[in-house]
């Protein structure tokens, strides 16, 4: 017991001694590393407009706490709402630092990454033109980056605490209400020939009930990710694997696809099911054999399980 | 203790990366320019002669029970010390390095050469030791990043991480003739492979040579 407690003694005078190392340079560095973030943010402003004058703003109001600065610029012809948030994206180590800045007219004028440690090539993304903020206007929904949803996210809601400062502080009309952020619209891949050869994917149609119109419907299934190869896609996983289904409805005039309905998804959730949305039913509607169809990126292998049934539901109507 | 044997030993017959195989995660991801590999490897040098000074200086009262979780802090605190000084004094390094300077800490040649040579040698011999590595790991990630800069860009550059100003640029592979594979994690790879097997080569050629 002595010697658990000498241990437990000694480890923690260690780490008190390295602690107390570490303050004293976050003493010695902290005032440098501030004064870079304040020239970075004045050569924003002067880049935004030379002619404005800024002076501080109070940010009290903030409940969110993400506000770590407010400012207020004007110059002969506009009015700026300019406001500093820092956000935990998806390294929790280090914040994503951004000005967010906003005009008289409710235009977001500014959006400018100053810090962020995030994934290079995913996370960073929101630091680059692909995130799409500057000329919305306040009222606007801002859509996360597909592929980089939790860095993204993150931004967004500092953003939304910079929009309720902006509101209460320049009298400008702002929905407040915290909503769902717009799930990132369908991100398509590289075409496939619907002829081609999915013989892997095993998809049988049979024919149903026709409907009202005359159109030939078929109810099909194929195998997907989880049930071609198993050993090597899910043995690592945890999913029960099972057939997609799709109902594929043919005009038997011209041999086209009508329409296509999900009835059974088989493959991995959140991330084959991004082929299975109406969104990219709707992009083989009028398709025939010979034609190109979308696949979905990062779900390639849901995207030609369905391919594979539409091929065989055409090839069927023939 | 032949101490200069010791302190060359790390360039080429114990080389961290292409030798003992350790450090490559940052190795693979950070030598996409001869800047990054320079900031990278200095760090290390930084934290290495630092920690095996410190553990040196305190390997005969360390407790044996709990030696790993107290180089764990020693290593840990070094490292944030590094990183706040980069970020203070060169933004522009910080912002290439990003979050590999963190993971300085799990690089495995620092706790390597804690547990096998500091706790056990004097401080001059660990600080030898931890400089060798040092200059070793550096001398990895310069040949690679140069490899792969040269071939995946064009151009060899090199800039004053304090100032960014540009030290010298020079176009050597004419614009549209780099093969822009070695920019990415197949082109690390490729390289990583082709300089740990011209290293073994060469280790194997000198051990022939002495049987001879």
């Amino acid at each position: 017991m002595k010697k658990t407690i000498y241990l437990a003694v000694f480890l923690g005078v260690m780490s008190a001694i390295f602690g107390g190392a570490i303050a004293f340079v976050n003493d010695l560095t902290a005032p440098l590393i501030a004064q870079q973030a304040m020239a970075a943010e004045s050569a924003v402003f002067n880049e935004l407009d030379p002619e404005a004058t800024f002076s501080e703003l109070d940010i009290s109001e903030d409940q969110t706490g993400l506000i770590k600065k407010g400012y207020y610029g004007e110059s002969s012809s506009n009015k700026y709402w300019i406001y500093s948030a820092n956000v935990i994206g998806f390294n929790s180590g280090t914040p994503i630092d951004f000005l967010i800045g906003f005009n008289q007219d409710g235009d977001i004028i500014l959006y400018n990454v100053i810090n962020q440690q995030e994934t290079d090539g995913i996370g960073s993304r929101v630091s680059t033109d692909e995130f799409e903020v500057v000329n919305l206007n306040v009222n606007d929904a801002i859509t996360p980056l597909s592929g980089a949803t939790v860095s993204s996210n993150a931004v967004i809601s500092g953003i939304n605490a910079a929009k309720t400062l902006y509101s209460n502080q320049a009298g400008v009309s702002v929905d407040t209400t915290v909503s769902e952020p717009e799930k990132p619209s369908l991100n398509l891949g590289d075409k496939v020939l619907i002829n081609d050869d999915y013989t892997e994917f095993d998809a049988i149609c049979e024919e149903s009930d026709s409907t009202d119109e005359g159109n030939l419907v078929f109810k099909c299934n194929a195998l997907g990710y989880g049930l071609i190869d198993p050993d090597n896609h899910s043995a690592d996983m945890n999913f029960e694997y099972t057939k997609n289904e799709i109902t594929i409805v043919v005009n038997p005039d011209d041999k086209s696809v009508v329409s296509i309905t999900l009835d059974n998804f088989g493959d991995t959730a959140n991330i084959g099911d991004k082929a299975t949305t109406e969104e990219y039913f709707e992009t083989f509607s009028g398709l025939i054999y010979d034609d190109e169809a979308d696949t979905v990126t990062g779900a390639s292998w849901t995207s030609k399980s369905i391919v594979s049934m539409v091929q065989a539901a055409l090839a069927a109507s023939e | 203790m032949d101490r200069w044997k010791n302190f060359k030993s790390g360039f080429l017959d114990e080389n961290p990366v292409f030798g003992l195989y350790l450090g490559i995660c940052s190795t693979l991801a950070i030598t996409t320019t001869l800047n990054s590999a320079l900031g990278m490897g200095v760090s290390v040098i930084a934290v290495l002669i630092a920690s095996n000074v410190i553990i040196s200086a305190l390997r005969k009262i360390i407790p044996d029970e709990i030696r790993i979780p107290v180089y764990i802090v020693i290593i840990a605190s070094l490292v944030t010390i590094v990183e706040m000084l980069i970020h203070a004094y060169s933004p522009s390094l910080y912002s290439a390095l990003g979050s590999f300077i963190n993971l300085i800490v799990v690089n495995c040649i620092i706790m390597g050469r804690a547990e096998a040579f500091a706790s056990k040698n004097s401080i001059i011999d660990s600080a030898l030791d931890g400089l060798g590595m040092g200059l070793g790991y550096t001398l990895s990630l310069v040949t690679m990043s140069l490899i792969r800069q040269i071939i995946g860009t064009g151009s060899i550059g090199l800039s004053n991480p304090f100032t960014d100003d540009v030290i010298f640029n020079f176009q050597i592979i004419p614009t549209g003739y780099e093969i822009s594979l070695f920019k990415g994690n197949v082109g690390a790879f490729l390289t990583f492979a082709i300089l740990a097997a011209s290293l073994t080569a060469y280790k194997n050629s000198k051990k022939e040579a002495k049987k001879k």
